[in-house]
């Protein structure tokens, strides 16, 4: 018995530290990519349109926007022909680093401050932060992020609105698919509605 | 974005029959979804032709302070209501902070228009018997969207019913009769353009959806889940997380015979 004991408590030690270590890689990936994800919003020095491009940059690190442009569409994914698949990925690709940077704009400037995070697997982990917003309260924002090849990448992005959490990713897979199902299967319905989308959300940034 | 008499017997014989269908966050039952979408597009006919001017009109001819002291009376009258559901759902602070909210904006708050509860710390519940029964474990059942009402369940719908009953106002009769029928028609209408104004930003950015039907069903379910909670989030709120792993770059692959989860 206490053989068995020694070799439980060894295992616990070998196994604490690792999943510990895994956490805190994540939790410091997402607090030093969001914080320069956010900081770049908040140079003053450069126009909107370095502004943008900065951010784009950043954002093109911090998340996997392939993974998450198929994974919004489900089967449809494998039901696009290569053209059509790659004219959504662009459409896509600008429309979210849009909706990401008008999101995270009410918090340019403002610290990302990690409070914990959870392990789904070992690749797939939600770390929990939260960003001082103007009004002085505190946004509960939660990042999730796949660990892959060696490298970490965001794949959604959580707001948490009155103890109901929004995700970004899933809230637009669920209306793009019924999009796709009402208009069958066409990809060229659901780029020109994302392009509008896109533009209108261009026109509304400072 | 949120949004009747029925008796209380039929609320839970027709609840029983609804706890077998799937109530977890991102999860909508709408097997009426049909004719859901035939109110829904009624009522969007009904918002741009009649609420929707009348409600931007009303923001145009009114300062804010007065809309506030409309809210405010609006949310008052409705505090006797709010309080049986916090009796009800055995949340004895939450009365007490209810019935003290009562008091005090009805009497030092000139009728509600003031909400000085609030400037005193008192908090603010919003409860109603749809949560109530929520709270007691009844399931949501079938997603309805009512005729210019909105978005409901029957849960929700069973509930409004029995809020009517709750509230004094409906019970209350006044020498004059028309007078009884007066204040219901004015709290009515003066509600409808009040909420209508309050939800202009939400509605537009409900439009600009791509599937602004399904937005609507997710967010009105997964608010009202919340609400039940007391704005907390769920106990293990990522149980239900989609997988990733078939969609990255290296490849997709969809589960063979299976269609998307439904919103």
């Amino acid at each position: 018995m206490k053989l068995r004991n020694l070799i439980m408590a060894a295992s616990a030690a070998l196994v604490l530290p690792a999943a510990a270590l895994a956490d805190t890689q994540t939790e410091n990936f997402v607090k030093q990519n969001a914080n320069e994800v956010l900081n770049s919003l908040n140079n003053p020095d450069l126009s909107s349109e370095e502004r943008t491009s900065l951010f784009s940059g950043y954002m093109e690190q911090f998340a996997n926007i392939d993974a998450v442009s198929k994974f919004v569409i489900g089967k449809y994914a494998s039901r696009f022909n290569p053209d059509e698949l790659k004219r959504y990925q662009q459409a896509f690709r600008t429309y979210a680093l849009a909706v990401y940077q008008n999101q995270l704009d009410a918090y340019r400037g403002n610290e990302v401050v990690v409070e914990g995070s959870t392990d789904r697997s070992p690749s797939d982990s939600i770390v929990d932060t939260t960003i001082a917003r103007a009004d002085g309260k505190n946004m509960d924002v939660r990042w999730r992020v796949l660990h892959r090849n060696g490298e970490y990448q965001v794949v959604d992005v959580a707001l948490d609105i009155d103890g109901n959490l929004i995700w970004l990713a899933i809230e637009q897979r669920a209306q793009f698919l019924a999009l796709l199902d009402r208009t069958n299967g066409s990809a060229d319905a659901l780029i020109d509605k994302i392009n509008d989308m896109t533009a209108k959300l261009e026109n509304e940034r400072r | 974005m949120k949004f009747q008499a029925v008796a209380a017997l039929a609320v839970l014989t027709v609840s029983a029959c609804a706890t077998t269908q799937p109530s977890q966050s991102g999860e909508v039952y709408d097997p009426w979804e049909g004719w859901n979408r035939k109110v829904y597009g009624f009522n969007e006919v009904v918002d741009k032709a009649a609420l929707e001017p009348v409600a931007r009109a009303y923001r145009v001819a009114t300062p804010t302070l007065f809309r506030e002291g409309v809210n405010n009376v609006l949310s008052n009258l409705r505090q006797p209501v709010v309080f049986v559901n916090t009796v009800l759902q055995g949340n004895p602070d939450a009365s007490g902070e209810t019935f003290g909210r009562f008091l005090i904006n009805s009497t030092a708050g000139v009728a509600g228009i003031f909400d000085v509860a609030s400037a005193l710390g008192v908090a603010k519940h919003d409860e109603d018997f749809g949560q109530t029964l929520g709270v007691w474990g009844v399931e949501p059942g079938p997603y309805i969207i009512l005729p210019v009402m909105g978005p409901s369940n029957l849960r929700d719908f069973m509930g409004r019913g029995v809020d009517n009953a709750f509230d004094p106002l409906n019970w209350t009769e006044f020498e004059d009769r028309d007078l009884d029928n007066e204040i219901m028609v004015t709290r009515t209408v003066v509600g409808a353009i009040a909420t209508r104004e309050r939800l202009i930003e939400t509605i537009e950015t409900l439009r600009d959806q791509p599937e602004p039907y399904i937005a609507m069903r997710r967010n009105y379910t997964s608010q009202r889940q919340a609400a039940i909670r007391n704005g907390k989030i769920e106990d293990d709120p990522y149980k239900d997380l989609p997988d990733f792993d078939d969609f990255d770059e290296f490849g997709f692959e969809e589960e063979s015979g299976s269609d998307q989860p439904q919103d």
